[in-house]
């Protein structure tokens, strides 16, 4: 009971800190690929030290606390404080049942056993369990618009609930290819499975395209982020929005993008585990591989939010028509071939695997993954080929 | 039955009774006894006060009574809850009746909001209470698939409708369109519904049923979660359906069970059906955490049922098609201004 509560409240700590700093990791890298200097000013206090600009997160948090939270008199009040809890809720509930670690060894005062570092261990359905959190934070979206009772907001909420609604499908398909495969939903045990049967970004490729380009438009970060789209629409379903409620909405979205992350490492490149079987699930369970296996878990993690930053500043948004497109026309069909595909080759491993791994030997793997990519740039191929993204933009006449 | 007095359960029984065994029911209970002594017959206060709270929370024209009907409808739930007692008991399952409570106020609140939008706002609180009874009950999939289903696409759906026809959200019109009576009716219907399911679940808190769950704890020497006693009419064996804590103690206590012992120790209870000794015995014990939950659901859905799962399947195809179909009829083709290049 004690050891739960301890691992919430690290759990906690940790994620709001972390969502602090990467926005201002954020601002660096954009300064960086802009060629300014960014935020590198605040340090400690009434001292002329520096320290990086570390110290801007605090005091982007005192700002928001401190600063007026003006509620305008046309809102819908309840609907309006609802609905930055809940998006905020869902962000963070998502992570009870992801895995931030390993085995840590028992703690004699706290625990016999070995201690799981997730909140809730041993859950069955963990991967289902993510993907309905996920879909409840679509409610945050939806009810900070139409609560705001302002034009902007209300269209800025239905064109980003439906872009999530929208990615919701292609970002199972993805997952569901690496559930077919493992045969589990467990995270821990999908981490396990990578071990031996290589990283699922190499031997399906198709599947972690459809995910990763899913994944950034739930978190709803650039090329996706329609729902704020600064340029076009003045905030999206926040305009109204402003202090600690603004705050909850922008570090839930922060949060979309760390669990996209956390997924995307666990599912597709080997959770704690090196590649080439270099740690395995056998090793004893000790503070040196506990350590040694947060300390990979988090540089595969960091490198993944890097990407999503660069990702940020290297292409430009989509258009609303293009974003709907490529959902519908382009992801969802090569997510259902690729599910297809990973069936059809769960069944021949089924049936002659053992001959096929008896032949091939440590080959076995790699030939898998050569099909994968042979298929998955086949079938991108025929989907540049279709380009159902294109379309003319001129306006139309009935004919 | 005593003449002249109307048994007011009997009636009650014959229709609901066909679940339990007739020897758990609680004695028969004159009308007048049931209704004037609520704490004896509960059941029957919980369906009129619920029945009558609901009617007076659901918007009508003046919407005068509706603090006074929160009120009446709390009670009644109050006395459902009080006929399930001795089921559970209040401080072992504490986070159960918080939940309950929970879902079914959101319950009320849906059929009783004036504004669409906070109706499915309840509706979806409504839904994730149920999930999470479901996953305290340790049916993780169910729980986690109600909220994917319902409070994550359907509801969410209903949202986008209501908010697109009617961004005012009130619509007086047609919430205060049926009269008074239809409206009782339907309070009342759901009333009897939900005092149906209270009746079939309070059999087994009674007397009887108490007793059985003493004399096991007693003769097992260990507590134990809950008790249920089923009949089947059809070979007249009765089958004892007794949850424990842990594994380890499911099977240290099926050693126990096996021995003869064991029986004895419960036929010098004054059961008949215990003292013939004709009874099965079933330990089961339910782990929330448990690790093969969905490959055993899938295994089950994909054997026993695979014929049903194909036809929903297959109907759900049908209307997905059925829907492009109805899109595409509408559409007239478009053609860019000045031609085409």
């Amino acid at each position: 009971m004690i050891l739960v509560l301890i691992k919430i409240v690290i759990l906690l700590a940790g994620l709001m800190t972390a969502a602090a700093y990467f926005v201002l990791l954020e601002r660096r890298i954009a300064a960086w690929v802009q060629d300014r200097q960014g935020p590198n000013r605040v340090g400690i206090p009434m001292t002329k030290i520096r320290l990086l600009g570390l110290g801007q997160p605090l005091a982007d948090g005192l700002k928001f606390i401190f600063k007026e939270e003006y509620t305008p008199a046309h809102v819908d009040r309840r609907l309006f404080i609802l609905a930055p809890i809940t998006i905020l809720t869902a962000a963070l509930g998502v992570f009870a049942v992801i895995p931030f670690g390993s085995m840590l060894p028992p703690i004699s005062s706290l625990s016999e056993k070995p201690i799981p570092l997730i909140v809730a261990p041993g859950i069955d359905v963990g991967m289902i369990f993510v993907f309905a959190l996920s879909s409840i934070s679509v409610y945050g979206v939806i009810l900070g618009g139409w609560a705001s009772n302002s034009k902007y907001s209300f269209l800025g909420g239905l064109r980003s609930s439906a872009q999530m609604i929208a990615y919701e499908l292609p970002l199972g398909l993805g997952i569901l290819g690496v559930v077919l495969a493992t045969g589990s939903l467990r995270l821990e045990e999908i981490i396990e499975v990578q071990v031996t049967s290589g990283w699922f970004a190499l031997t399906q490729p198709l599947g972690f395209l459809v995910f990763v380009v899913a994944g950034f438009a739930e978190a709803a970060r650039l090329p996706f982020d329609l729902p704020e789209a600064e340029q076009e629409l003045i905030g999206g379903y926040h305009t109204e929005y402003s202090g600690i409620k603004l705050l909850l909405f922008l570090v839930a979205e922060f949060l979309h993008m760390i669990t996209a992350s956390f997924l995307i490492v666990i599912l597709f490149f080997g959770g704690w585990h090196l590649p080439f079987g270099l740690t395995g699930p056998d090793e004893p369970i000790g503070w040196g591989f506990a350590v040694f296996r947060i300390l990979v878990f988090f540089f595969k993690i960091s490198a993944v939010i890097l990407f999503f930053m660069l990702v940020r500043w290297s292409w430009p948004r989509f258009r609303f028509d293009q974003l709907m497109s490529l959902a519908w026309k382009v992801m969802l069909p090569l997510g259902i071939v690729h599910l297809v595909f990973v069936a059809t080759m769960a069944e021949l491993h089924h049936y002659y695997g053992a001959q096929w791994v008896a032949r091939m030997g440590g080959w076995a793997t790699w030939a898998i993954a050569g099909c994968a990519w042979i298929f998955a740039l086949g079938a991108l191929g025929l989907a540049a080929a279709c380009s159902p993204i294109i379309s003319d933009n001129r306006p139309h006449t009935e004919t | 039955m005593k003449d002249g007095v109307i048994g007011f359960p009997d009636p009650l029984l014959e229709i609901w009774g066909v679940l339990g065994d007739a020897s758990l029911q609680p004695a028969s209970v004159s009308f007048r006894e049931a209704l004037l002594s609520p704490m004896r017959v509960p059941l029957v206060w919980g369906i009129l006060l619920s029945g009558l709270g609901c009617w007076l929370l659901i918007p009508r024209r003046n919407g005068r009574g509706r603090q006074f009907g929160s009120l009446v409808c709390c009670l009644g739930f109050v006395m459902f809850a009080l006929q399930l007692r001795g089921w559970t008991g209040l401080s072992t399952h504490l986070l159960f009746w918080c939940l309950a409570a929970i879902t079914l106020a959101a319950a009320v609140c849906t059929i009783t909001s004036h504004n669409p939008v906070y109706c499915a706002i309840w509706f979806a609180l409504a839904l994730l209470g149920t999930a999470s009874l479901y996953l305290l009950q340790g049916s993780q999939f169910l729980g986690v698939a109600t909220v994917v289903v319902y409070a994550g696409a359907i509801v969410v759906t209903f949202l986008f409708v209501v908010m697109l026809a009617q961004p005012d959200g009130k619509a007086p019109y047609d919430r205060i369109s049926w009269g008074i009576f239809p409206s009782a009716i339907a309070a009342l219907a759901g009333a009897f519904l939900l005092g149906a399911l209270v009746f079939s679940f309070s059999k087994l808190s009674a007397e009887n049923h108490k007793t059985i769950h003493e004399a096991l704890v007693s003769a097992l020497d260990c507590p134990l979660k809950s008790v249920k006693l089923l009949h089947d009419p059809e070979t007249n064996r009765h089958t004892l359906i007794i949850k424990v804590e842990s594994a380890e103690e499911r099977d240290r206590l099926r050693v126990v069970v096996a021995q003869d012992g064991f029986r004895e120790a419960l036929a010098s209870q004054q059961f008949p059906f215990l003292e013939q000794g004709d009874f099965d015995v079933e330990l089961i014990h339910e782990d929330v955490r448990n690790h093969n939950h969905v490959a055993h659901l899938g295994a089950y859905l994909f054997t026993r049922h695979l014929i049903a799962i194909e036809v929903a399947g297959t109907l759900l195809m049908v209307a997905l098609v059925g829907a492009v179909a109805i899109v595409i009829q509408g559409k007239t083709s478009t053609e860019p201004v000045g031609g085409s290049s």
